[in-house]
């Protein structure tokens, strides 16, 4: 089952002779479950793309399809129910809130949905990633690492349909970035989830199912 | 929504000093406005107090003499025509004569007026006496305004400018009494003197200074109109009647049947009336003078809300990106800018409270010599409780433009400032 379709998929930046193509008629599909990794250079359009399927940016033109819904069809409300309901995202810089704890951080896009967070559910998440005695903490008592796993159990406790990884190693060392990455795949894997991984590591890229290059805004290679 | 109220209130103190000169600027303009609004009140209540419900009841009535025509006098008939008319309480016939009173080596000229017992059972006696009744002549029971108004012929002072222990005590003692128009003496006895500050007239009893006037009088009773004829009527004329109505509601109606019916009136509700009006303008320029202190908080709220916002705006983008709705997050801000709003209006009606009972009252008590229990600014609870809600009104829209600004920004482009 396609969990994401792209159909001609462009952003234009600029207008004129300032004009960049952040994205330029991508097409591509991803399955419930698979784990895509997207390399390229910066400036390729890797977040670009990975911000459209996520609803956080809106194409030019196109078509996009996540989870059976044509996102591009939204309006500004519609997208935010989107978002908090049906994508998990995880960001380089980790964007956790610092005066909540790490628990209500976790349980944000749950308080956001104006439903009651599923305690056991919650604690299961945080036990996987190694949190559960962290809780309390705010996220500037935690390391990098630790705070990129909060983040992770944060975009995983929705139980959204796609998890979107912004360079989650990206300001990780190797040993903390090797590990983080790791328990994002096994999380994903276990929970049967599906993952879109922007990342520039290779021997990352090496352990999805799939990785689709990106050059100039365009998906050059698919294997 | 719990997590709401913890974003607000952690941001708050994060950024405390901001929050207290914010809180600052709010207080100010609370307690500006507050004891402004406390002063005009205060004022007013202080002005008003010399006028209780009875005497704003209270219509005097004049009839018109001259006229010659009966039905514009004031004669028993017409004041049972009045006791009839609809929501008069009672009604009073007031004969007056014109003397000049003697007692000691103090005079005056006055009007005493004679009025019936029922009238003199409502005067509260501070001393001496309601009159007895005995005697051939009318015994006289006098304000202690009235009193005020002798002076002394030795030295030419008032008794108003005496001190209150060193004023001379009139009851008891026997005055004589000139009605100037027909040059007739008479010594008559001060039987009382009444408890009012305000009340300028000397009183008698109405049958006795009848039937005093009548022995007195020749074919023309002494101080009664007579008509074009140069006859006396065959009955008494009265110069007033004090027409007391049930509430100050009908005041103005009670007043106005008069006036259609020829006669003229006087009531202190017209100077209420007129009083209140000058006190109101004064009211509305404090409150002014007020608001432009609150104005100046509400810019000061919009700056802290307006950095708060900028200073803020990765976690705002990080909220949006995680699906937090446009509604939320105004709220988010909205209810920041409120509780500023709300805790700047407690304080400053809190230290309004002790501003005017500390200082302005104590400070008026010294300089005008209030007596107890008065006092120069008064805060009623509805002005408290209007304060505050305005002060979190105020806030609650300093905060709105930034607050939606926020709420618009696009949520990748906030996130990565």
């Amino acid at each position: 089952m396609d969990i994401v379709t792209l159909e001609n998929v462009t952003k234009v930046y600029g207008e004129g002779d300032t004009r960049v193509w952040g994205l330029h008629d991508v097409s591509m599909t991803v399955k419930q479950g698979e784990v895509l990794a997207v390399v390229g250079a910066s400036g390729s359009g890797k977040s670009t793309l990975l911000n459209v399927i996520g609803g956080v940016d809106t194409p030019s033109s196109g078509k996009i399809v996540v989870d059976g819904k044509d996102i591009t069809k939204l309006n500004d409300e519609q997208m935010s129910v989107f978002r908090r309901r049906k994508i998990g995202f995880v960001f380089q810089a980790y964007h956790l809130i610092p005066v909540l704890s790490v628990e209500e951080n976790i349980m944000m896009p749950i308080l956001l949905d104006h439903r009651k967070p599923d305690k056991e559910y919650v604690d299961y998440i945080m036990e996987m990633l190694g949190l559960q005695d962290r809780k309390t903490h705010l996220p500037n008592q935690l390391s990098g690492g630790q705070q990129q796993r909060a983040a992770i159990a944060r975009a995983l406790a929705n139980r959204p349909a796609l998890i979107l990884a912004d360079e989650p190693t990206g300001a990780l060392d190797s040993k903390n970035g090797n590990e983080v990455i790791t328990l994002l795949q096994d999380s994903v894997k276990k929970l049967n989830q599906t993952l879109i991984l922007i990342t520039h590591n290779l021997d990352i890229a090496r352990e999805a199912d799939r990785i689709v290059r990106m050059v100039d805004g365009e998906i050059i290679e698919n294997m | 929504m719990a997590w709401i109220w913890r974003l607000c209130i952690t941001n708050m103190k994060n950024r405390g000093i901001r929050t207290i000169l914010t809180i600052l600027g709010v207080v100010i303009g609370v307690i500006s406005i507050v004891s402004l609004v406390a002063v005009g009140i205060g004022a007013k209540e202080l002005i008003m107090q010399g006028f209780d419900e009875d005497s704003i009841c209270k219509i005097e009535v004049t009839g018109m003499e001259e006229s010659h025509r009966r039905d514009k006098m004031i004669t028993d008939d017409f004041l049972e025509e009045i006791s009839g008319m609809e929501n008069v309480k009672e009604v009073y016939p007031v004969l007056g004569w014109d003397v000049e009173i003697e007692i000691d080596q103090y005079t005056t000229y006055a009007q005493v007026c004679g009025v019936p017992q029922t009238y003199l059972d409502t005067l509260v006696i501070k001393e001496g006496e309601y009159p007895s009744g005995n005697g051939l002549k009318p015994e006289l029971i006098i304000g202690a305004g009235a009193r005020n108004w002798f002076y002394d012929i030795k030295t030419w002072s008032a008794v108003e400018e005496l001190e209150e222990e060193k004023k001379p005590n009139f009851v008891g003692k026997r005055a004589k009494v000139t009605i100037y128009q027909d040059n007739i003496h008479s010594r008559m006895e001060i039987c009382g003197m009444t408890d009012n500050e305000y009340d300028y007239n000397i009183y008698c009893e109405l049958e006795s200074l009848k039937k005093y006037l009548k022995r007195n009088s020749g074919d023309n009773i002494i101080g009664q109109p007579t008509n074009k004829d140069g006859q006396r009527y065959n009955e008494w004329i009265y110069d007033k009647a004090y027409v007391y109505v049930e509430d100050t509601e009908y005041v103005d109606a009670v007043i106005e049947k008069l006036n259609n019916r020829g006669f003229q009136t006087y009531n202190e509700k017209e100077y209420v009336d007129s009083m209140n009006r000058i006190l109101q303008i004064a009211q509305v320029v404090l409150a002014g003078i007020g608001m432009i202190a609150l104005v100046v908080a509400v810019i000061g709220i919009s700056n802290t809300m307006m950095t708060a916002v900028y200073d803020r705006i990765r976690e705002i983008g990080i909220l949006k990106v995680l699906g937090c709705d446009t509604d939320e997050l105004l709220y988010l801000f909205l209810l920041e800018s409120g509780i500023l709003g709300a805790i700047g209006g407690v304080l400053g009606v809190g230290i309004s409270y002790l501003i005017t009972g500390l200082g302005v009252n104590k400070i008026a008590e010294k300089v005008m010599k209030l007596e107890a229990g008065e006092h120069l600014a008064v805060i009623p609870w509805w002005l408290a409780l209007a304060a505050i809600l305005f002060a979190i009104c105020l806030g609650v829209i300093a905060g709105y433009f930034p607050a939606r600004w926020a709420a618009k920004l696009r949520p990748i482009q906030a996130m990565n400032k």
